[in-house]
């Protein structure tokens, strides 16, 4: 399956986000992310506060961007494998982080 | 230090939704993303531009960018969490998810078609009370 991007977060986990996630799952359920690519790399390289882990799956880690010049937060959400290799399963635009998220980096 | 909330509930307008129910408007498109397990229901086409604004730990409005009207929400941990919590909700969706008498994916749009409204309606009188006044404006938009 091709890859769009592969990166490291800051807690040094790969995190790949596939052609076919990005494509058919993010931009058909989010068109506002279109040509967002570098700041989905950019909120998981270098998240604005840190890495936070889903409400309620553990597998889960969520990294949000601020956005400048605008009252939004790109959010990113990664599921982790067993081998701590991330996968991104949606992006999309938001101007709150959402309750029951918890801080685990740093 | 946490991130901050950078728009208030009541900046968002219930103006679309209000003109929705007033004139019958019934343009409605749902969309269930599983491997997120979150529930999507718009308004509007889903080619829209929308920000999500979160209201509790798993419902969010959906809002246009550019006027800030509501058009839809979106149901996180739907199946996981909110379903369970919901038994109306659940239901309808065990109809729309049914795979009996199915001769191909033909049939099986055609029931979630039939189904969807009633999802909606479900959904949004599930969420009505934790969306206020919007919620009432979805249902009324929905009715």
């Amino acid at each position: 399956m091709p890859i769009l991007f592969e990166i490291l977060d800051p807690m040094r986990r790969k995190v790949i986000c596939t052609d076919d996630v990005w494509h058919s799952h993010i931009l058909t359920r989010h068109p506002i992310m279109r040509g967002l690519e570098n700041e989905v790399k950019l909120a998981i390289e270098k998240p604005s506060i840190g890495i936070f882990q889903d409400s309620s799956l553990s597998s889960r880690s969520i990294y949000y961007l601020r956005q400048t010049g605008t009252p939004r937060y790109l959010k990113a959400v990664v599921e982790f494998d067993d081998n701590d290799i991330g996968e991104v399963i949606t992006a999309f635009l938001t101007d709150a982080p959402k309750s029951g998220e918890r801080l685990i980096w740093p | 230090m946490a991130l901050e909330r950078l728009v208030k509930t009541s900046d968002l307008k219930t103006g679309f939704l209000a003109d929705a129910a007033k004139n019958k408007r019934k343009s409605l498109d749902i969309d269930y993303d599983a491997r997120f397990d979150a529930l999507m229901l718009l308004l509007v086409p889903p080619e829209t531009d929308t920000i999500v604004h979160y209201v509790d730990d798993h419902v969010a409005l959906l809002y246009r960018p550019d006027d800030l009207e509501i058009v839809g929400i979106q149901v996180e941990d739907f199946e996981r969490s909110f379903l369970p919590q919901h038994e109306a909700v659940s239901k309808v969706w065990r109809l729309s998810d049914s795979k009996t008498d199915l001769n191909d994916l033909g049939d099986l749009i055609v029931i979630f078609d039939r189904i969807k409204p009633q999802v909606a309606r479900e959904v949004v009188k599930a969420t009505e009370d934790i969306l206020g006044e919007p919620g009432v404006e979805l249902a009324a938009a929905l009715a």
